[in-house]
């Protein structure tokens, strides 16, 4: 059984090495990889396309894999930028150096997480943190709305949510159980966006939730639900999201690049792009922009963290500044951690 | 027992009726595209990339990559798989080794599409570092496409009737020269008409392309191999699970394309087997 199938591989990866030979690209641009987040997909496909349009050699390519997914692939080599709706676990970011990868963390945008029902359920308006917990939660009693709240119907609830490569269930979790990844497992789970949207405006009774910005697209075909986290009814709003007052459950999303692809023209210009234009773009596809300040710190950071990778890849030992990116501590650790922002651990 | 006789035969009606419903299904099917499609298809729609905004969407790149696959999938699978099938029927000795091939290779046929994805992203993407380009999607449909071709090659090279053989072998032609010239001209058509199901079957999975890891966006058409992986049936399932409207029709014109490419691919097809048939003849 063995011998001819052997030979078959022999000459699949003899065909192979042939096409790799012949397979180098010949012109334009180098190919730009982006992989992760669906809640931050909206953003990097405006802002591709517009970067395609001014530039048109570039050449980007999206995948959606969900934050999880993306920031795995991206440690595998096999995406240059990863986009996350949560920032990397201790976990991942030393498998992502173990293997040597050197890269920063810049954040882009702001989105809250939405909760959402069919338009025509007008049966509930507001939910409160703990009766988030007690829908979603690991030992989730609530099967039908009236074991919410009295006084609501007693239809079955069909709940719909992120899959657990995503960052967004992620950091739902964490804020509404208080540990990251505890959730009931009895709904419908995925990574697309889309298949949400799709599962609670095709059911009276669903309940769902994703990345506020998805809900631009659809304000007539789902509802979103105000969120009572202590100090009154606040929905999902950029203005909300902006100020704050739908903390704890709005979060920053961020691109995840690596350092020392960051010599390569193609690559820093089209980051750098993603920087500036997510400004303006943040806004029309739905998210709220960051703090003007915010931007221009990661502007400053991408050109410092440019310098140092042409040190580096020049290899002139004499550079100060390849030294300084050789450190023991570079500083795109600094932005990984943020100490500007702290992170919202307590939902309280 | 009062019906005419022509009438009394159900099981003729019965095939007939078949036959109808799935032309009629069909034509339903195609219809409903091309309507929903019309609204989409023009020339830009065949040269733009993917976008957000639905007006100006397009599938040149998917549509390239589409090409690609089919183009490393036939040069990948064909030698492989005819290959095969020949040693199997014509030089294996019958052993329990050759046995277990068949019964792998006909087994193989059936397992779900998804499943080559799998494998594929371990084999090609992860552990040869393919990366999710088109070489590792064009290697994992070949995989794919093995075992309907080695199944039907064989199938086709065993209709050769056994005299053929023995007449040749008789006038003292070599084991290559029996197949170079009787078997592979006799078993010709069939072998073609195998390879072209096969090619159907790979040119619409979506699945073990999408586990592989596809392009929901790519601004450029793949030049080379080494382009990340995209194709139709992958940019189908993305616009046909995006939940706007409008991305509906641009969902079926892609269908509606991916259909025409598959005819024509099976057309062409169609026409060798005839022109082989006729010189065998």
């Amino acid at each position: 059984m063995t011998a001819p199938g052997i030979r078959g591989w022999h000459a699949i990866a003899g065909s192979m090495a042939v096409f790799l030979l012949c397979g180098c690209a010949p012109d334009g641009g180098r190919v730009v990889v982006v992989d992760g987040s669906s809640s931050l997909y909206p953003l990097a496909e405006a802002v591709s396309e517009a970067f395609a349009r001014e530039h048109p050699a570039a050449r980007i390519v999206i995948r959606i894999s969900g934050s999880g997914g993306g920031l795995r692939r991206f440690c595998e080599d096999e995406a240059d930028i990863a986009t996350a709706s949560r920032l990397m676990t201790a976990a991942e970011m030393a498998r992502c150096r173990g293997k040597g990868r050197r890269f920063l963390a810049l954040p882009v945008a702001r989105d809250g997480v939405a909760m959402v029902v069919h338009p025509a359920n007008e049966a509930v308006a507001c939910l409160t943190l703990a009766e988030l917990g007690r829908i979603w939660g690991p030992d989730a009693a609530v099967t039908t709305w009236r074991d919410l709240r009295p006084a609501l119907p007693a239809e079955k609830v069909r709940l719909f949510g992120p899959g657990i490569d995503s960052g967004t269930f992620r950091f739902f979790t964490r804020v509404v159980v208080g540990r990251p990844g505890a959730s009931r497992t009895d709904y419908y789970r995925t990574e697309d966006d889309h298949l949400i949207v799709r599962g609670v405006a095709g059911d009276l009774w669903s309940l769902g939730y994703f990345g506020s910005a998805h809900h631009a697209a659809h304000a007539d075909r789902l509802r979103m639900l105000a969120v009572d986290t202590g100090f009154g009814c606040v929905l999902p709003t950029p203005a909300a999201i902006r100020d704050g007052r739908y903390s704890p459950l709005s979060r920053d999303l961020y691109l995840y690049v690596k350092r020392a692809l960051l010599a390569d023209r193609d690559v820093f210009d089209f980051i750098e792009h993603f920087v500036s234009a997510s400004e303006l773009l943040a806004r029309e596809t739905g998210y709220a922009p960051l703090p003007a300040a915010e931007y221009s710190r990661s502007r400053a950071l991408l050109s410092e963290a440019r310098s140092d990778a042409l040190g580096q890849s020049a290899g002139d030992p004499g550079d100060p500044r390849a030294l300084a990116g050789r450190g023991q501590n570079p500083p795109g650790i600094r932005t990984a951690t943020h100490p500007g922002r702290v992170p919202r651990r307590d939902p309280s | 027992m009062t019906r005419p006789p022509s009438r009394r035969d159900p099981v003729g009606t019965a095939c007939r009726v078949a036959a109808i419903a799935l032309l009629v299904v069909f034509l339903v099917f195609t219809a409903y595209l091309g309507y929903t499609a019309s609204q989409v298809v023009n020339i830009d729609f065949l040269r733009e990339a993917s976008s957000g905004v639905a007006v100006s969407a397009g599938i040149g790149p998917a549509l390239a990559g589409t090409i690609w696959l089919l183009l490393l999938t036939a040069v990948l699978a064909l030698p492989i798989g005819i290959g095969t099938a020949i040693y199997l029927e014509e030089y294996a000795p019958r052993t329990r080794v050759t046995a277990v091939i068949e019964s792998v290779a006909a087994n193989l046929a059936g397992i779900p599409s998804v499943i080559y994805g799998i494998v594929g992203l371990a084999l090609f993407v992860r552990a040869l570092g393919m990366g999710p380009s088109i070489l590792a999607g064009g290697c994992t449909l070949a995989v794919l496409a093995l075992p309907v071709v080695i199944v039907s090659s064989r199938t086709a090279i065993r209709g050769v009737p056994e005299g053929l053989r023995l007449a040749a072998y008789g006038l003292g032609a070599t084991r290559w020269q029996v197949v170079r010239n009787q078997i592979l001209p006799a078993a010709g058509p069939g072998i073609l008409a195998g390879c072209c199901a096969a090619f159907t079957r790979t040119a619409g999975a979506a699945a073990p392309l999408l586990v592989l890891g596809t392009a929901t966006f790519m601004s450029f058409a793949p030049q080379t191999p080494a382009h990340p992986l995209t194709s139709l049936p992958t940019q189908i399932f993305a616009w046909a699970t995006r939940s706007q409207e409008e991305f509906a029709a641009l969902a079926a014109g892609a269908a509606l394309l991916l259909l025409l490419l598959l005819l024509a691919m099976n057309l062409v097809g169609a026409l060798v087997v005839r022109r082989l048939n006729g010189a065998s003849r």
